[in-house]
């Protein structure tokens, strides 16, 4: 489902050099170059990232994209460890180069599922 | 030891103990008429149209 | 579950799903004040069980889906003003993510919209609306299912609930705005305060008379429709920031989620579960006793007003009958309270937080987090538990849940665990209380060690990690804990009490017939008292038989009394539940019981409740009444009763510690067993469940009869 097909996308977007996020202005990446991923568990608690690719079945993909974890989702980093809690975030409007979202709900997720899911960090929470 | 024939509250109480044995066994035993599952697939009928209005192949 | 959904196929051609297209509403039903039937769809946590309680009132059905485990539940809505004496047909359908997911209650929602499935005993059609409840504080995962609903292209309303726990974070929900982007009438409602939930109904009536579908659609691929669905949220809602992290559920969940502080809430919470359940449940337990009892007194009433013998019919009604139906209601109190417990703890959303701390500790046996509630639940009676292993999502782990949850200690055994705790520690309560808890702990590990052995060999497969959207914590909702818990309590009152009953019935019979004669030593006894009125003092060698003091105050009543005992006792034996039990003794001679045990221990092999009042008529010959001092009297009588060598105590330690072990870990219940074959697909998994648990059982009174022999001797 979306999960695997735009991990292929996110490959290919590596390996032709371009930035994962290229509109997102608070990408922790420098313009030209691949935005590096972390395991979900690799953020820090309060900060942000984008969901570049998940490493799984096709069912579990398909169940957390369902969820709110999918591909280019925002997630924000509640608590790190084991369960790992993240917000899904939406309605993101910025204001003044500030970013707020209106929505957000809270996935607990175990620790061998969150450390396969790879997510753009972003520099501001 | 006997058992009391002649008395016709032996025969009804027997009935009773008879059927709630059955009822019992009823799910456990492949009794194929009284099994729920063979009365569900007998109520079933065919579908005439499928979604899209096609006739089932 | 890897099943595929049988079709129960309507006799009529489905009409395509492009409703507006296909022609009016169906109304070819013989009820002519049906509206229209519609299809309640959300994600979980957006309070659709809420709304429907509230739609429906308590009124609403419960079944299944026909080929699968999914509960379905089904209620009327009435309608009013224009519409008014109409009503709605509303089919909860279950809370799913997405309707395009490959899974069970995805399926399910899919086959009933598409018509292809409907709750058993309705007929399967395309509903003619659909009704979709969102969560007003997370509308962007929500309106991605929305978006999938309107290419449906049926009537369709759409509920914002919990618009007031919005309003509270300042989150402002323009329905308008949505009404225009979904092309469908959106209202703001509250389920648990009942606001907007009028207009709601009002509304529904309204666009179903005019068979109104969306003039909007959404896009077709995922990327899409989540992009639409996060430009709807942005058009359609106003206010602050969300403060990610820094919520009071957010700071909550630092606690509850710890693998320390949250396992000491957990157990904490978990000990005033209990507590509450037994410390409150014994009253209304104690009035369904007498009431039970009363009932008893109410049958020989009838008896003697029409002047009629107290034969079989009569004995069968009060011993089979009514004890059979007591037996099973004297437990409602104890589930009743439980669910509605767990009920409170659910909707307050402490209980997803704590199948994460359960997570940890249940997956080295192979069981997921999801499972602590259908374990939980069989503390109070297996078959609800096992219904409630549904929630689980990966079907090994499922089946592993249910084959293992007869281990936890039901209320059933309690009695049992009373009876012999006393005998064993008669002296010391404390150490009786300490065996207690013991036999609480053995049926969990046996359980555990269970689990993982299934794993590791039949149901092989590691386990999923957890994935669980955590809900924000609110005040539980009493309405819902009521409809959970008179629903619970009626399927379990339906499914176990019809089996106990019959099982009751089937047990009187057997140890009523054959009749026997009266014994030589009863025979004996009244004779020697048959000149003398019940207030006299009884012959010296009738006391004499009797044993004990033979200067004590012993009527000539009593001796007829204790002659009756007698006669009942050995009729019970001579019974062919009597014989039953003899043939069967030599392999239970090993674990140390003796015929009168065997006799008790196979009867309980239905139903475990029946062990104390089997071993009562067969030892003592008569059952526990209300009377505590004749219940001190009886216990006595048991604990001091003797083998056919007539020196040997029936319950000695060794013997008592055996039968507390063999209580413990036995399968002794044959409603479960049915529920077990139900819910795993196959009866097959009810008799591995049996065999496995009567060989662990076995086993374990084998070797406490002997360890115990062994230390006690």
């Amino acid at each position: 489902m979306a999960m695997n097909s735009s991990s292929v996308e996110s490959v290919e977007s590596v390996e032709s050099g371009e930035p994962g996020a290229p509109s997102d202005p608070s990408c922790a990446c420098t313009g030209g170059k691949a935005c590096p991923t972390v395991s979900l568990c690799g953020l820090r608690p309060g900060q942000g990232g984008v969901i570049a690719s998940a490493d799984l079945a096709a069912d579990d993909a398909s169940l957390l994209a369902a969820m709110g974890l999918a591909v280019g989702s925002r997630v924000v980093m509640c608590r790190v460890g084991e369960p790992c809690i993240v917000a899904v975030v939406s309605g993101i409007t910025a204001h003044e180069g500030t970013e707020s979202c209106r929505c957000a709900s809270r996935i607990g997720l175990a620790r061998p599922l969150a450390s396969k899911i790879q997510v753009t960090p972003l520099t501001q929470s | 030891m006997s058992i009391p024939y002649q008395d016709w509250q032996f025969w009804a109480t027997t009935l009773l103990a008879l059927g709630a044995a059955a009822y019992l066994l009823r799910n456990v035993l492949p009794v194929p008429y009284f099994s729920r599952r063979a009365r569900a697939r007998r109520q079933e009928k065919p579908a005439k149209l499928t979604v899209s209005a096609k006739k089932p192949e | 579950m890897s099943e595929s959904v049988p079709l129960i196929r309507g006799t009529q051609g489905l009409t395509t799903d492009a409703r507006g297209q296909a022609g009016s509403i169906d109304h070819s039903t013989s009820d002519e004040r049906l509206l229209a039937r519609v299809a309640l769809l959300g994600n979980p946590n957006t309070g659709k069980t809420t709304l429907f309680n509230r739609l429906t009132g308590l009124t609403h059905k419960t079944s299944n889906f026909p080929g699968t485990t999914l509960d379905a539940r089904t209620g009327r809505v009435t309608t009013r003003g224009a519409d008014a004496g109409v009503y709605i047909d509303l089919i909860d359908l279950p809370g799913v993510y997405s309707l395009e997911l490959r899974q069970p209650e995805a399926d399910v929602a899919r086959s009933v919209l598409n018509g292809e499935l409907a709750p058993a005993g309705i007929k399967a059609q395309v509903p003619d609306g659909i009704l979709i409840v969102l969560d007003a504080t997370n509308l962007g995962r929500n309106l991605v299912m929305v978006g999938e609903a309107l290419r449906r292209r049926l009537p369709t309303v759409v509920a914002v609930n919990m618009i007031d726990l919005a309003e509270k974070r300042g989150l402002r929900v323009d329905t308008g705005a949505l009404c225009s982007e979904l092309g469908c009438p959106v209202l703001a409602i509250s389920a648990r305060s009942g606001r907007g939930v009028q207009d709601l109904v009002d509304t529904l009536a309204r666009t179903l008379r005019a068979e109104t579908v969306p003039t909007r659609t959404a896009p077709g691929t995922d990327i899409e429709l989540r992009a639409w669905a996060e430009r709807v949220v942005v058009s359609a809602t106003s206010g602050p920031s969300e403060s990610v992290g820094r919520t009071f559920s957010d700071r909550a969940d630092l606690v509850l989620t710890h693998p320390v502080l949250g396992f000491t809430v957990f157990a904490l919470v978990m000990t005033g579960l209990f507590g509450a359940i037994f410390t409150l449940a014994q009253y209304p337990m104690g009035w369904i006793e007498q009431l039970f009892s009363q009932l008893g007194g109410a049958v020989d009433w009838v008896w003697s007003l029409g002047g009629w013998e107290h034969g079989l019919m009569h004995d069968l009604l009060k011993d089979g009958v009514i004890a059979g139906v007591g037996s099973t209601v004297v437990f409602l109190p104890q589930i009743c309270l439980l669910f509605f417990l767990i009920s409170l703890l659910e909707d307050t959303g402490y209980l997803a937080r704590a199948a994460f701390v359960m997570d940890r500790a249940l997956r080295p046996f192979g069981l997921p987090g999801h499972a602590f509630v259908p374990l939980l639940s069989s503390h109070a009676c297996a078959l609800p538990g096992i219904m409630s292993a549904r929630c689980i999502p990966d079907s090994r782990e499922r089946l592993a849940t249910i084959l293992v949850a007869p281990f936890m200690t039901c209320s059933a055994r309690l009695p049992v665990y009373v009876l012999l705790t006393g005998l064993l520690f008669k002296d010391s309560p404390w150490l009786g209380g300490a065996a207690f808890v013991g036999c609480y702990a053995l049926g969990i590990l046996a359980g555990m060690f269970s689990a993982l052995l299934v794993r590791r060999t039949i149901l092989r497969g590691s386990t999923r990690p957890m994935a669980l959207e955590l809900p924000s914590y609110k005040l539980p909702s009493m309405r819902n804990a009521l409809a959970t818990t008179i629903e619970r309590g009626l399927m379990f009152v339906k499914k176990a009490g019809t089996a106990i009953l019959a099982i009751c019935i089937v047990l009187w019979w057997l140890g009523s017939f054959p009749k026997v004669g009266a014994p030589q030593q009863s025979t004996e006894l009244r004779q020697s008292v048959s000149t003398l009125a019940d207030n006299d003092a009884a012959p010296i060698e009738a006391r004499r038989q009797l044993g004990g003091d033979t200067t004590a105050q012993v009527t000539a009543g009593d001796v007829r009394a204790r002659a009756d005992r007698m006669e009942h006792a050995y009729a019970k034996g001579e019974s062919f539940l009597g014989v039953i039990g003899r043939s069967v003794q030599p392999v239970f001679a090993p674990l140390g019981y003796d015929w009168q045990l065997t006799v008790g221990v196979v009867a309980s092999f239905a139903a475990r409740e029946v062990f104390v009042s089997t071993m009562s008529v067969v030892i003592a010959g008569e059952e526990e009444g209300d009377d505590e001092a004749r219940n001190q009297t009886l216990r006595q009588t048991l604990a001091s009763a003797t083998r056919s060598d007539g020196v040997t105590p029936i319950f000695t330690p060794a013997t008592s510690w055996s039968l507390l072990v063999f209580y413990v870990l036995a399968m002794q219940c044959l409603p479960t067993l049915v529920v077990t074959a139900r819910e795993a697909g196959h009866a097959k998994w009810a008799l591995l469940q049996l065999g496995w648990m009567t060989l662990v059982a076995y086993a374990g009174a084998l070797a406490a009869y002997h360890i115990a022999g062994a230390l006690l001797s």
